[in-house]
């Protein structure tokens, strides 16, 4: 068990008492260095970053709470938070009997772990002109922390340290200026070594979507990538863009990645070129607004932590035209069969089964229905693009929205299963030649007008929460969901995976069969993070509810009510433990 | 409703042909290239062609010309390559955002929502149109009609 450093003040020993609980609660992200993250899985009652450990299992082998006991799960305490547009979209941190978590407009919260009692509130000023131009806005994923500090990237393209002690800003560094190019940072940071490293908005924005690394202690900016043509030494890339289509690719690295110390080397994946779609069609070689394969978006790119230098690439969708982007954060690191592979699930809906050189290994499909291409090889290879002309198009799939999404799968050690939320649905589309959209203040360059369907041959858009073999994709169990789950899962050592649905359920199943145990409905629908950790050696599980990410923004739409009367500004933390 | 399906079979893979676009074209063969200096990792990659040079590395002062000032301003542009992620069908279905074809607010909320937003839930685009193009959006959404 962690010991805390309590710092008494002065000589109030009547209050001592009472001041070691609080005091010493808040020692906890003072004391988080390298090494802790570096062994973050040896601490399974802390949730130290975004993804839980580097390997972004999205697991914990806590195991008070399993299967035999958690029929008796109930509300422990809840946390609301204020100005919640777009719901909770984010992941919380527990560490060493603290949660802090973040909220829509850069605020930060640090509540006692067991109690709920809040030790401090921040609030970023913001330049709130600038977030009202904002599209993708004003959530924020989630933050990171060491150091003493809190970390979390701002709307208007700051990094902010805040004191985890004292909750006050202890610095702010710009990395982005916001207030011309419209974009900054929505994605949680990920701390490696000495270095705090944070991906922007890209995708839809007529800019090169850097992902920064900064010194975590001093604030000083140490590097940037830019995802869209590289950096100066990467000059091939910019050779990948036909024209000028380079300065406005678009790209960006909004979720946060993963970290292979052995090798050490940063695994993360970067977003969508724009325009989204391509009327040149199967031109694209040489025609259309963006010529080329369009390095290095709709990629997994490997970093040097300490320079940002590139050390590997695989491209997941050459010339991306479907808005097929690589950026969800999760880098699975498994072994199997005596050999290391790292699985990166993608929004086309395959999986990527790297080895650790970024290597195309296998690549499986999630989802069924999937007809952008006939296949991807195992080594990665497109065969048989569906590249669409400037023209009407039925069914194309999957949808926008991605055959799998930025909400996180999980991996179990025990069980041996990768579970995650795969997407049925498709969208009709037209493509349009338009000018091309270079005035970031106007944001997004989407290139087609589009609306959601059911695939051809089904009678409803849906998903299932599959259990499989993260390397083979054998299926061991698949739970189909009528409405989409768009929340992260989380499965432990107490064998239980839970799912945080749209329709506001929150369901634990059995993870080895899938079998549902417990459930209960925490008020609106989920649309981020799920944790596990303990407090005072009680273990409890925290969860985000809200709604209204741009995907979930649909479902009034598609799937009628509750989802079409969910309140647009509210999220609550809510927090269950045995009784 | 959520069914359970235990030791499910295992999905089969549906993907439709190539669609029925008759000048659908393979893409060109992945050529490998032993030479990549740069990638750690061999792979197949497409050799693009040369492009043009290249200007130096872009600042943020350089970025290209503004659409509010090009001539091309095109309502039906702005409303596929921006509008339409949220509005979807053209505006003619909901989505993410409301449908805006027979949409009951008066042409001046609308324009007043496209130039101010609403917190939280639409950006404010007054910075990237100019009231006279903001007009034009509205006379577009105005004449929308179903397909």
């Amino acid at each position: 068990m962690k010991r805390w450093k309590t710092q008494l003040a002065g000589g109030a020993k009547a209050i001592a008492a009472a001041a070691l609980v609080c005091v010493a609660s808040q020692a906890g992200a003072a004391d988080v260095t390298s090494d802790r993250l570096l062994n973050a899985a040896g601490e399974p009652g802390n949730w130290m970053m975004y993804h839980g450990t580097y390997r972004s299992w999205h697991y914990s082998a806590l195991d008070q709470v399993n299967t035999a006991n958690v029929g008796r799960l109930q509300e422990a305490w809840s946390h609301v938070a204020s100005r919640a547009y777009r719901g909770l979209q984010g992941f919380p941190l527990a560490i060493d009997g603290v949660v802090y978590y973040s909220s829509p407009y850069n605020q930060v919260y640090a509540l006692d772990g067991a109690t709920g009692q809040m030790l401090w509130t921040y609030k970023q000023k913001l330049n709130e002109d600038l977030v009202a131009k904002q599209t993708h806005s004003p959530y924020n994923r989630g933050l990171a922390a060491a150091y003493g500090n809190i970390y979390i990237g701002t709307l208007d393209g700051k990094l902010a340290a805040i004191d985890a002690k004292t909750g006050k800003l202890n610095w702010e560094t710009k990395l982005i200026n916001s207030e011309k190019l419209t974009v900054g940072f929505t994605g949680a940071p990920l701390v490696v070594k000495d270095v705090v490293i944070i991906g922007s908005q890209g995708g839809e924005w007529p800019y090169r979507g850097p992902i920064f690394g900064v010194n975590a202690k001093t604030g000083e900016e140490l590097w940037h990538f830019f995802t869209v043509g590289g950096n100066d030494d990467n000059g091939d890339a910019r050779n990948t863009w036909g024209g000028d289509s380079w300065k406005t690719g678009g790209g960006g690295g909004w979720m946060a990645g993963a970290y292979d110390p052995e090798t050490n080397t940063v695994w993360w994946g970067t977003g969508n070129p724009a325009p989204l779609y391509d009327w040149a069609g199967p031109d694209w070689a040489t025609n259309g607004p963006r010529p080329g394969i369009n390095l290095y978006t709709t990629s997994v790119v490997l970093l040097d932590p300490d320079t940002g230098k590139l050390k590997g690439y695989w491209q997941e969708v050459p010339h991306d035209a479907w808005d097929y982007d690589s950026s969800i954060g999760e880098f699975m690191f498994v072994e199997q069969g005596g050999k290391k592979y790292v699985v990166h699930p993608s929004k086309d809906g395959f999986v990527y089964v790297y080895d650790r050189q970024a290597n195309p290994q296998k690549v499986w499909p999630f989802v069924k229905n999937i007809n952008f291409v006939q296949s991807i090889k195992d080594d990665g290879t497109l065969v048989g693009r569906r590249d669409l002309r400037e023209g009407k198009h039925d069914n194309l799939c999957p949808a926008i929205a991605g055959g799998l999404s930025w909400n996180a799968g999980s991996y179990n050690p025990k069980t041996k299963l990768f579970y995650r939320v795969g997407y049925e649905w498709c969208i009709d589309l037209e493509v349009v030649k338009t000018t091309p959209v270079l005035e970031p203040m106007a944001q997004l360059n989407i290139g087609a007008e589009f609306k959601f369907v059911p695939a051809k041959g089904e009678d409803r858009m849906y998903a299932h929460v599959d259990a499989r073999d993260p390397v083979t994709g054998k299926v061991s169990f698949s739970i189909h969901y009528d409405v989409p789950p768009h929340a992260s899962l989380l499965s432990t050592g107490g064998n239980l995976l839970f799912v945080p649905g749209a329709d506001g359920i929150l369901r634990a199943y059995d993870a080895s069969n899938g079998k549902l145990l417990w459930s209960h409905n925490d008020g609106m629908g989920h649309n981020g993070g799920i944790i596990t950790y303990t407090a005072k050696g009680k273990q409890y599980i925290a969860v985000m509810t809200g709604w209204g990410s741009l995907v979930g923004d649909g479902y009034g739409e598609w799937f009628g009510e509750p989802y079409a009367s969910y309140p647009k500004d509210a999220g609550v933390l809510k927090v269950f433990a045995l009784p | 409703m959520i069914k359970l399906d235990i030791g499910a079979r295992v999905p089969v893979l549906r993907v439709a042909a190539a669609s029925g676009i008759a000048c659908a074209l393979w893409m060109l063969p992945l050529a490998g290239s032993a030479d990549e200096p740069k990638a750690a990792t061999p792979m197949t990659r497409y050799e693009p062609p040369k492009a043009a040079p290249q200007d130096s590395e872009v600042k943020t002062a350089d970025q290209p010309a503004t659409a509010a000032n090009a001539a091309e301003f095109s309502a039906r542009g702005i409303f596929t390559s921006i509008c339409g992620l949220c509005h979807q069908a053209g505006g003619r279905k909901q989505g993410a955002g409301p449908k805006l074809m027979d949409d009951p607010k008066s042409d001046e909320e609308l324009f007043n929502r496209i130039k101010f937003g609403k917190p939280g839930r639409m950006a404010a685009f007054g910075s990237a149109f100019n009231d006279d193009q903001i007009k034009q959006l509205v006379a577009y959404i105005r004449s929308l009609k179903p397909r």
